[in-house]
This record gives C-alpha cells, sequence and structure tokens, in this order.
C-alpha cells in the first residue's frame, strides 16, 4: 500500500515507514538501471560476437587489414558493453579473447591476462579455463602449472569439459599435482562422456595401459573409436594401430588403412607414416611406392624425422620417385638434425666414404657417433672400425674394443669377430683367448665364414680351447662352404699336417 | 426503484429517479475500477516484495560490503572526502537493510477468489466513502473501507461480509428528506464519484508507470522465452557481492580486523 493508502486508512506514517518506501523505491530503481544496463551491454555483446565471427569467416588469404579493422570493431563492441556493464563475464571473456589474439604477434597477452581473470574470477568457466590454459604455457603470467590446475579445477567442477580433460592430463603427467591416474581417469571420463573426443582417446589410452583403472582393452578400443568418430586425428591413427596390431581387435588391415587414412587426411604426421608402409609393402592397397613417396613426403615435410630418413632412403634407392643421392643426403640430414639415428649413421658414412658428399672424415666420426651413442649397430661397429685404422682420430684400440663389444653385444656377427680377434690379438685389451673364442662362436653361429675360420684354426692350435682337429675340421669346412678360401686351403693344411703326425705316430 | 404507487411523478421526482440510475452504473464502475485498482497494487506490492527478498537482499548485502571498505578506507587515510564517503556509504548501507527487512519485503503473492472479489465490489459500491453525504458519513465510510481493504488483501471473506452487514444495518444508511435533497445529495454524490473515478485512472497510469510495473512488465515478457530475470538480476548482484567481499578482505587492515 502506498502513503497514501495510509493515510486514507488513518494510518498516519511514522518517519521510519516513509524512509522505509525511499529504501525500497531506490533499491527497485538500482534493479531496473542494472537491468537496462544489462540489457544494452548484452546488445554490444551480441553485435561485437557477430564482428568477430565475420573476422573468423574470412578466408585465409584475405585482406589482413580487414580482419585486424572487423577485429578491432568487435573489440570496440565489448568495451562498450563494459562500460554499460563492467562485470558482464561474457563480455570480458570476449574481450579476454580479443585481446589474446590481438597480442599474439607480440607474444604479450598481459591485457587478454587482466580480463580472462576479471571473468574467471567471477565463475565463468570458459575464462577459468582459458586462464588456466596461459598459466600452462606460461603467457602473460610466470608460468605455473600449480595455479594451472587451480583455474582448470574451478572449470572442471562446473562442468566444462576442456578443463575436466586439462586436469585430467594435468594428474596423468603431474604437473601442479602429484601424479594420480585414478584422478586422471575419473577427470578424463567426465570430459568423455560428454563427447568431448580428446578426452575419449586419453582415457581409451588410460583403459589400454591399465592406468588408473584395470586394464580393459575392449574399454580402450571403445573409447578410441568414439574419438576416431568424432573426427579426432589421434584417435583414428591409434584405432588403425589396434587394428593392424590385432592386439584389442580383430586384426584387419583394411580398418587400419581407412582410420589412418582418416588421420592422414587431417595432417597426422605418424598417420602419414603408416599410410605411406601400406604403400610401400602393399597391405590391403595395391603396392604403390609413388603413393608411399608421397604419403612420406607429407610427414616429412612437417618435420617427422622418421619420414625425412624413409625419403632419404627412396631417393637413394630411387623407389617411388627418381634416384637421386643428393636429394637423398638432403633429406638424412634433415632427419639426423633431428636426431634420427640411421640418418646419423647414414650422413656419417656418407662423409667418410665420400660418395655423394665431400668425403670429411671428421664430421662423419661426429655424425657416426651421435648415431652409434643412440645405439645404432652399424654406427657402433663403424666407429669401432674408425678408431681401429685411426681415421680423422688418434688410432685407439681401446676405443675401436669399447665399440666393437657395444655392437658385439647387440649380435653385429661382424663386430663379434672383430672383437674376438682384438682379444686374441690383445689389441686394446688384455690378450684372452677364451674370450677370443666365445665371440668367434657367437659370430660363427651366426654364420660369419671368417669367424668360422678363426674359430677353427682356435681348435686346430688349442688357444683358449682344447685342441680338437675334428671340430676344427667341422667349422673350416663350414667356412669353405661359403666359399671362403682361405679356411680351405687352412682345412687342406691342417689335414696334410695330421696325416703327417699320424705317420709319425705309426712308425 | 419501482413503485406500485400509480401516480405521474413530478419532474424532480423524474430527475431524481434518472440520478440514481446514473449513480447505480457509476457505483458499479467504481467498484470495479476500485477492486482493479486494488488488485494492481497488491499484485505490486507481492512482486515488490518477491523482488526485495531475490534481489533487494543482495544489494543490501553489496551495500553493507562497500559501507565497510570505505570506513576502512575513511580510518587508513584520515580524510574528510573519505570520511564523508563512509557516513554516506553506511547511511546506504542501513536504508538498504531495513528496505529488505521491513514489512514491504513480506508482501507474499495472493490470488483472491472470485467470490473474495465480488464481495470486495460489493463493499466498494456501498461503502465507498466517495459516496457520503456529510463528514460523520465520510469519517465512518472511510473506516469502514480500509477494513474492508485490510481483509480483502487477507483474503477473509467473512469480515468482508460482516462489514457489509454492519453497514447495511447502521443508522446512517437509512435516508430520506425529501426529493430537492435527495436529488441535491445525489448528484454531489455522482460528482463525488466521478472525480473518483478519474483519480483511480490516474493513480493506475502512475502505478503501471512505476519502476516496480516496469520491472514486473519485463519479468513476466522474460518468461514466456523462458528466462528467469530476476534469477539473472541476482546472479548479478551476487557477483558484484562476491567481487565486494574479496576487495574488502583483500584490503591489508581487514585481514588484521579477522
Amino acid at each position: 500500500m502506498s502513503n497514501e493508502d495510509d493515510k486514507k486508512a488513518g494510518l498516519v506514517p511514522s518517519q521510519s515507514v516513509a524512509l522505509l518506501r525511499t529504501g525500497v523505491t531506490s533499491l527497485v530503481r538500482r534493479g531496473a538501471q542494472d537491468l537496462l544496463a544489462r540489457t544494452e551491454a548484452d546488445e554490444w555483446h551480441r553485435r561485437g560476437r557477430s564482428l568477430w565471427e565475420k573476422a573468423k569467416a574470412y578466408p585465409e588469404d584475405a585482406d589482413i587489414a580487414a580482419v585486424r579493422k572487423a577485429r578491432e570493431e568487435a573489440a570496440e563492441c565489448f568495451r562498450r558493453g563494459l562500460l554499460l556493464d563492467p562485470n558482464h563475464t561474457g563480455l570480458q571473456f570476449s574481450l579476454g579473447l580479443a585481446c589474446y589474439v590481438d597480442e599474439k604477434p607480440k607474444g604479450d597477452y598481459t591485457e587478454a591476462v587482466l580480463w580472462f581473470r576479471k571473468a574467471a574470477e567471477q565463475g565463468y568457466a570458459r575464462a577459468q579455463n582459458a586462464l588456466s590454459e596461459l598459466f600452462h604455457s606460461g603467457k602473460g603470467v610466470p608460468q605455473d602449472y600449480a595455479e594451472a590446475v587451480v583455474w582448470s579445477r574451478k572449470a572442471a567442477e562446473q562442468g566444462y569439459a576442456t578443463a575436466e580433460h586439462n586436469l585430467g592430463v594435468a594428474y596423468k603427467e603431474g604437473q601442479g599435482v602429484q601424479q594420480d591416474y585414478v584422478q586422471a581417469v575419473m577427470w578424463y571420463r567426465k570430459a568423455a562422456e560428454r563427447a568431448y573426443a580428446p578426452a575419449q582417446y586419453e582415457l581409451g589410452r588410460m583403459y589400454a595401459n591399465g592406468w588408473g583403472v584395470p586394464q580393459d582393452v575392449a574399454q580402450a578400443a571403445t573409447w578410441c573409436r568414439k574419438a576416431a568418430e568424432q573426427g579426432d586425428a589421434d584417435a583414428q591413427y591409434e584405432l588403425g594401430c589396434l587394428y593392424h596390431s590385432g592386439e584389442y581387435v580383430p586384426q584387419d588391415d583394411a580398418k587400419a588403412v581407412f582410420w589412418w587414412r582418416k588421420a592422414a587426411e587431417q595432417g597426422h604426421a605418424d598417420a602419414e607414416c603408416n599410410l605411406g608402409h601400406a604403400y610401400f609393402n602393399g597391405t590391403s592397397v595395391p603396392q604403390d611406392y609413388a603413393q608411399a613417396a608421397i604419403w612420406w613426403r607429407k610427414a616429412a615435410e612437417q618435420g617427422d624425422a622418421g619420414a625425412q630418413n624413409l625419403m632419404g632412403w627412396s631417393y637413394h634407392s630411387g623407389e617411388g620417385v627418381p634416384q637421386d643421392d643428393a636429394e637423398a643426403v638432403i633429406w638424412w640430414r634433415k632427419a639426423a638434425d633431428q636426431g634420427d639415428a640411421e640418418a646419423q649413421f647414414r650422413i656419417g658414412r656418407e662423409y667418410l666414404g665420400g660418395w655423394t658428399l665431400p668425403e670429411d672424415h671428421a664430421v662423419g666420426v661426429k655424425w657416426c657417433r651421435k648415431a652409434a651413442e643412440q645405439g645404432h649397430v652399424s654406427a657402433q661397429s663403424l666407429l669401432g672400425n674408425v678408431y681401429f685404422y685411426g681415421w680423422a682420430v688418434q688410432q685407439d684400440y681401446a676405443e675401436a674394443v669399447f665399440w666393437y663389444r657395444k655392437a658385439a653385444e647387440q649380435g653385429d656377427k661382424y663386430s663379434q669377430r672383430l672383437l674376438g680377434q682384438m682379444y686374441a690379438g690383445g689389441q686394446g685389451v688384455l690378450q684372452n683367448y677364451a674370450e677370443a673364442v666365445s665371440w668367434y662362436r657367437k659370430a660363427a653361429e651366426q654364420g660369419d665364414a671368417e669367424a668360422q675360420c678363426c674359430l677353427a684354426i682356435a681348435y686346430e692350435e688349442g688357444n683358449g680351447v682344447p685342441q680338437d682337429f675334428t671340430q676344427a675340421g667341422a667349422w673350416y669346412r663350414k667356412a669353405a662352404e661359403q666359399g671362403y678360401n682361405v679356411a680351405k686351403r687352412a682345412l687342406d693344411d691342417m689335414l696334410r699336417k695330421v696325416k703327417g703326425i699320424e705317420h709319425e705316430g705309426t712308425r | 426503484m419501482s413503485t406500485a404507487i400509480n401516480r405521474r411523478m413530478s419532474p424532480e421526482e423524474e430527475e431524481l429517479a434518472k440520478k440514481r440510475e446514473e449513480l447505480a452504473l457509476l457505483q458499479a464502475k467504481l467498484a470495479d475500477r476500485e477492486l482493479f485498482l486494488t488488485n494492481l497494487r497488491t499484485e505490486l506490492s507481492a512482486f515488490e516484495g518477491l523482488y526485495l527478498r531475490q534481489v533487494g537482499v543482495l544489494y543490501a548485502e553489496l551495500d553493507e560490503w562497500n559501507a565497510r571498505a570505505a570506513e576502512l578506507r575513511a580510518e587508513e587515510e584520515c580524510t574528510e572526502g573519505a570520511r564523508s564517503a563512509a557516513t554516506h556509504a553506511r547511511t546506504q548501507a542501513e536504508e538498504s537493510h531495513a528496505a529488505v527487512h521491513g514489512e514491504a519485503a513480506e508482501s507474499k503473492e495472493f490470488t483472491p477468489s472470485s467470490e473474495l472479489k465480488s464481495l470486495y465490489r460489493e463493499a466498494a459500491k456501498r461503502i465507498h466513502p466517495d459516496l457520503a453525504t456529510d463528514e460523520a458519513d465520510r469519517h465512518k465510510r472511510e473506516q469502514l473501507m480500509s477494513e474492508a481493504n485490510a481483509a480483502y488483501q487477507r483474503g477473509d471473506a467473512d469480515a468482508l461480509i460482516k462489514i457489509l452487514e454492519g453497514y447495511e444495518s447502521s443508522p446512517e444508511s437509512v435516508q430520506g428528506e425529501g426529493v430537492a435533497a435527495d436529488l441535491v445529495r445525489v448528484i454531489r454524490q455522482i460528482r463525488q464519484v466521478e472525480s473518483r473515478l478519474s483519480q483511480i485512472e490516474v493513480e493506475i497510469a502512475n502505478l503501471s508507470d512505476s519502476d516496480i510495473a516496469k520491472l514486473r512488465d519485463k519479468v513476466e515478457a522474460a518468461e514466456t522465452e523462458g528466462r528467469h530475470l530476476l534469477a539473472e538480476m541476482a546472479e548479478d548482484v551476487k557477483r558484484r557481492v562476491d567481487i565486494a567481499r574479496r576487495t574488502f578482505e583483500a584490503r591489508p587492515a581487514a585481514r588484521a580486523k579477522a
């Protein structure tokens, strides 16, 4: 009832009632004014957003100035809206995003952080997630995983799928929180159930590896497929691998190639590689070296070291591309620079041999060592030779033994035999015939003719093994059968000698 | 009005009969408009109560935090400006607090039954103060009308019936001092009622133009679009409260106090 009625009713209003009325009226007016301001701010937001979408819709080759103008106009709308309603979270986030894009070339992000933070502190999930990602990457703020987790947790607790996924990643990697696979699975699952493809893929991997959840290959395949069907390139690649290996799903190369192709068409480098392999080997597609090279090249051009190595090999062998050693070296060089051991070995060997590159032993040795240190067997063996012969380095038998042994232990028969010879000759290592014999035997059993011959000599002479002509004869014969003439002659010599001994014995 | 006595009516009597008919029509209209006005007022007051409970309380909370922050600033800065700002903020906070904890905030929504409405209409038709013939009568009628208003808003049909019965049996309702006097009285009543009717229209227009009515219209319009405007407004102010609270609590002096 108004004062008018109170008076009419004979209820003379006291001072406090009048004051109360003023208070109520002013509260109503504030609400109405704020509502009006917010409605107008919403209108600016709508206008700004449509300008922003317009800027985004410009084709990639559009006039940069026009795109920038549209973006600036959008930002201006957001600013005007914020003048009317300074706490409008949607506007704060939109302006933050506009600032982020604007500040990207400068790498500064100060204003973006400011606006994202304003909206985030008011509980706006998208802004909380954006702020978390800035803390994660250290853009506009000092990099801080713990702070990133704080903000992604806030957004995740509001059910924002991207943040749930990011929080899962944080728990899985132990970034900003104690590593905890169970928690990781929990958050991945939340986002996955909201059909967030990257989380579906990650959840699939957790099941596949039994991380934070009992290993369950069927679940792994199910989640991977969900993500793949939504177009997640990682998942498409992974699903292709599952079909290829047949570990979790019935083996099916046609399906493998189908999913690899999907991922490859999205530019997934590993998928491009595998699709190339499928063409190269003719796995469920007609064998086609040219197609193989086309897909390998795509991956190689993205900087995939394995693919660069394969391109080197293609040019070297002339399969699928015109033979071109110079081109091969270019690709090997790229892969080698990225640390691909095979390519490093190839480059090293080219420099050492001087076939396509100017002979430069020092550079060759450098590359060989890089590959050898990564455990590349052929490189280790070659490096052993480098030290044995003293190519561009001080001759060093001990170093040669070191590298021969590395390769020998990985089963390289050539290095096993050389190592045996080093033991027999006491070169770079204390002379030890027993050791020599044991290495000869490993190589001999792998069919190395020279090692078989060495082993035979050891038996014949009783060096490191009890003298045994029968054994000696057997190993000589194996070597001789491979066309190793030294063994044949040695066998003949031994047989003659043995006959002589027998003759003397009978006399 | 019809009479069994079969005689020609004098011109005064004819005029009186006409005027009485006119008055009867106006009384009915008056009752309708009074009812409409009362309902509008009640609805607005109910909406106001809802608004104060949902949104107003948050403004009051916001004002409280702002007042505390201003007082803290006044303590720190010790300037005349800061002190007067603090006083102003405190007054505002008290005003808002009183407003959201007063009677206005208690108004609840009320949907009158058609029986209640027709009882009220009947009461307005008969005991409306603007039908009074002298000051004493007016005073009596105002008293009764006020009771009727209160009874209507309580939804108390029995009380309304009692008021109506009480009025009918009261001696003031008995009339008759000759045709001429009646005519004068009826004409005066017509004028008073017409004046009240135009006053009601002004009041309705004023009420419909008030901030609270406009706010209610917006809320109702939004509701047809499935939006809950009051909840959105509350959400908005709540965020501002959070900011104000955080800002206050972030001040070193506030932390020291805590």
